[in-house]
């Protein structure tokens, strides 16, 4: 929790800097995904993995985008409209998803997301079709305050289920669920909830990216890259602590950005593939696990 | 007034007949014991109960409300608190924060607060024995301290009926005698038992009445010193230890 | 008529999906992980066949064969990777071969570029009209080999020993290992077979579609789809719901038009998870 926090404190202090405006574009893309990551997170406290946040990333997205050109609202109001309107996507996502387990619940978000990418392409009239929506209003200067704030707040969250009894909750269906149900936690109710939080703040970061660059299209905002990246990244970062995620995207993707992607444009994502294959066969813990038997044991949550 | 009321209890999976219009009453502060053979009907009668199975027909009733068709922790959350045949204890958390997540949500008094569910928790750990152990990451008890930190959880939410499933099967006779004198002292505190065993003996010791399945059916019920005699539960037991 | 022909066609694309779909079954059975890189592994098979087509001048049939035997040999490096899993969960697993897709993927980027190929052969453009009803020569070939290859996994799976002995091992490890099967070499039998029928794939997909690095994913949806529909271990449960599958795929792009065909698909998929409520070992429940 305390790494959480310092790591919040890190994203704050980058996004007050003069940064050159190459630089603050990359920054702001940084932290969005750290705190898409940090959504799926959430919802992997309760033992499910998501295959498919690219949905709310890209509902966010997608109602963020009409509300401010269409709706004519102010960016910040629509970056709103985008979380809610991401929550509500995942109230039939969560319908057809949430009863199942392990990797039947990730193959329907896979799924799940990818029949609304195909409505989105088809629903041309309000999404602009395949060609997608271009000139949309920009996000603010300070936008990577945008970021930096969903992070904060989904720390609050971790901060409050830590203090109550729904943390023990979220841990106990993630290791046991039928025999938390026995002992009496309403695992349904909660996992929605969860799911929903979840989702929220997917399409506060997926609401925030289209503003930052300014064109969406159905292939790029419910790509399956924006499902695939949190999943790596949170594990690669470790999921033990809220730190993890943050600390994951982080890393990755500046490595992809500032070093990578300048010197192998056709295959960087190799970085990608090479984490999610490092952490299942040698580092089952992620970052936070090296970090964590440096410190001698010390539990970082 | 029955506490628990199983009314013409039926369950088919595919083709195959788990259970055949079991009926049967738990009187309060009554220690049932359900007897049967490997395969009779036992864990999925509780699976039912509990709200995990649905019945193919049939109802039952809890203090008088029909509890079918229920989710498992709403039926939890009405009193019934269970323990599983196979241990399941969570493995990544404390033997107190295990015990715990039962007294914070499997309570009648709802919204516990984490202050006094602490308390209820480690309260239930001493009722059991476990309380030095309360630190101890659960997957490095032994067989016969996970039992009792299954029951021990179970009896957090403070349960007026409890349904065990097995709760000494792997024990040493120590440890057996342990579990029945436990039970003993939770049925004088008014918790009602049903307790399902195939240990004809040990059960027989503890349990005032005794209903026997074999092949999902009723096949003698009554007190235990009839039940036990009777010849269809000796013939359903030949060959059984 | 556009019924007729959708059913003709929906028939021969099904065939053809029924064999997408054994290799990623068969591998489910002995590795008891749904394979999320299926699909790389036939675009390998593809790439395969396209340089032996060009090249050597190598039809779709022959390049199948080279291109099936080829990736048989990934039985060696999947085993490998498989036992060295820690924790071995099934989402752990199944995490790792959504990495090896990602691998898989960038590798053929970076080896074949992202342009879209297509294999050409001589008898492309010979068509078939029956009761009226055009069909190509390519997607006949790829109908007739995946209908041949399903006929002769089925006539090993269930006639002969080892594959009997594959079926055990699929159905429950454990219990075949005490039955004296010696379980890792049919693990190793069934990942040699999976990676064969997905390489055997590839070169005919290359005949009825153009391939790129980045067309996997759906193929294997439609191997997952026909695979939670059909069931593991029977060639013919993957065939019938192969040519159900590739029927009504048919049906909706003649009736919706080609932009409803993934929605189908993935819809499909989510239809049929509806049904799954527990791990991918089916619940054992006790007594």
């Amino acid at each position: 929790m305390r790494g959480g926090w310092a790591l919040f404190g890190c994203a704050l202090a980058a996004s007050a800097l003069p940064w050159s405006p190459y630089h603050r574009s990359l920054l702001t893309t940084g932290l969005l995904l750290a705190l898409l990551t940090a959504s799926w997170h959430l919802l992997a406290l309760g033992g499910r993995l998501s295959f498919g946040h690219a949905a709310f990333f890209g509902v966010g997205a997608y109602a963020s985008a009409l509300l401010a050109s269409r709706a004519g609202l102010s960016v910040w109001v629509a970056l709103l409209g985008g979380a809610l309107a991401a929550a509500a996507a995942a109230i039939p996502v969560g319908a057809l998803s949430l009863h199942l387990r392990g990797p039947y619940f990730s193959l329907a978000t896979l799924a799940a997301a990818e029949v609304l990418r195909i409505l989105a392409a088809n629903w041309t009239s309000l999404t602009g079709g395949t060609w997608g929506l271009v000139g949309l209003p920009p996000l603010p200067p300070q936008g990577a305050l945008v970021g930096a704030g969903g992070i904060g707040a989904l720390l609050l969250v971790h901060t409050l289920l830590a203090r109550s009894r729904w943390g023990v909750a979220l841990a106990a269906i993630r290791q046991q669920q039928e025999r938390a149900e026995a002992l009496g936690v309403p695992s349904r109710p909660l996992l929605f909830a969860t799911l929903l939080t979840s989702a929220a703040f997917a399409g506060l970061s997926g609401a925030a990216y289209a503003h930052h660059v300014r064109s969406l299209e159905p292939a790029t905002a419910f790509s399956l890259l924006f499902s695939i990246l949190p999943l790596i990244m949170a594990l690669f970062g470790g999921t033990s602590s809220p730190a993890g995620p943050l600390l994951g995207a982080g890393v990755l993707y500046f490595l992809d950005e500032l070093l990578l992607q300048p010197r192998f444009p056709a295959g960087h994502q190799l970085l990608y593939a090479g984490a999610i294959l490092l952490v299942l066969l040698g580092l089952p813990e992620g970052l936070v696990g090296i970090a964590r038997r440096r410190g001698g044991g010390r539990g970082a949550s | 007034m029955a506490l628990l009321e199983v009314h013409r209890l039926s369950k088919a999976f595919g083709g195959l007949t788990a259970l055949r219009a079991v009926s049967f009453t738990v009187a309060e502060r009554e220690l049932l014991g359900v007897i049967g053979p490997n395969g009779s009907g036992k864990s999925t009668l509780f699976h039912i109960i509990g709200g995990v199975l649905r019945p193919s027909s049939g109802t039952v009733a809890f203090a008088g409300e029909t509890i079918t068709g229920r989710q498992p922790w709403e039926i939890c959350r009405l009193g019934i608190g269970r323990t599983p045949q196979i241990p399941m204890v969570f493995p990544g958390l404390t033997c107190l924060e295990n015990v715990l997540v039962g007294a914070a949500f499997g309570s009648r008094r709802r919204r516990l607060p984490v202050a006094r569910a602490r308390h209820e928790a480690i309260a239930a750990l001493e009722t059991v024995g476990l309380a030095d152990l309360a630190a101890r990451p659960a997957p490095r008890l032994s067989l016969g301290q996970t039992r009792l930190l299954e029951l021990a959880m179970a009896l957090a939410s403070a349960p007026r009926l409890l349904l065990l499933d097995e709760p000494t099967a792997g024990l040493s006779p120590a440890a057996v005698q342990r579990v029945l004198q436990l039970l003993r002292g939770l049925r004088g505190r008014g918790v009602t038992i049903v307790l399902v065993d195939h240990k004809l003996r040990a059960i027989a010791d503890v349990a005032s009445r005794l209903l026997a399945l074999d092949r999902g059916e009723v096949i003698a019920e009554g007190p235990s010193a009839e039940v036990t005699r009777h010849p269809r539960v000796l013939e359903a037991y030949l060959g059984e230890p | 008529m556009p019924l007729l022909e959708a059913l003709l066609a929906g028939t021969a694309q099904g065939l053809f999906y029924g064999l997408l779909a054994a290799g990623f079954a068969i591998t489910f059975g002995v590795a008891r992980t749904f394979n999320l890189a299926h699909g790389e592994l036939v675009l390998l098979g593809a790439y395969a066949g396209l340089w032996l087509n060009a090249s050597l001048g190598a039809g779709p049939l022959t390049a199948a064969a080279v291109a099936g035997l080829a990736l048989a040999l990934w039985a060696w490096p999947a085993q490998a990777l498989l036992s060295r899993i820690t924790p071995a969960s099934e989402l752990r697993v199944l995490t790792l071969t959504f990495g090896l897709s990602l691998l898989l993927q960038n590798l053929m980027l970076l080896s074949f570029s992202a342009d879209y190929r297509f294999l050409d052969w001589e008898r492309a453009e010979v068509v078939w009209r029956p009761l009226g009803v055009s069909l190509g020569a390519g997607r006949l070939t790829a109908a007739a080999a995946g209908a041949g290859l399903l006929l002769v996994l089925h006539l090993f799976l269930q006639r002969t020993r080892p594959g009997r002995a594959l079926r055990a091992t699929c159905q429950d490890a454990r219990a075949a290992g005490l039955m004296g099967i010696p379980v890792e070499r049919m693990q190793l039998l069934g990942l040699a077979l999976g990676g064969g029928l997905a390489g055997a794939a590839g070169p005919l997909l290359a005949t009825l579609q153009y391939v790129s690095p980045t067309v996997g994913p759906p193929l294997t949806v439609i191997a997952l789809t026909l695979t939670i529909a059909g069931g593991v271990g029977r060639a013919d449960g993957l065939a019938l719901a192969g040519v159900l599958f590739g029927i009504v795929e048919s049906l909706v792009v003649a009736l919706a038009g080609p932009a409803w065909r993934e929605a189908w698909l993935f819809g499909a998929l989510l239809l049929l998870l509806q049904g799954r409520r527990t791990g991918l070992l089916r619940g054992r429940r006790a007594s």
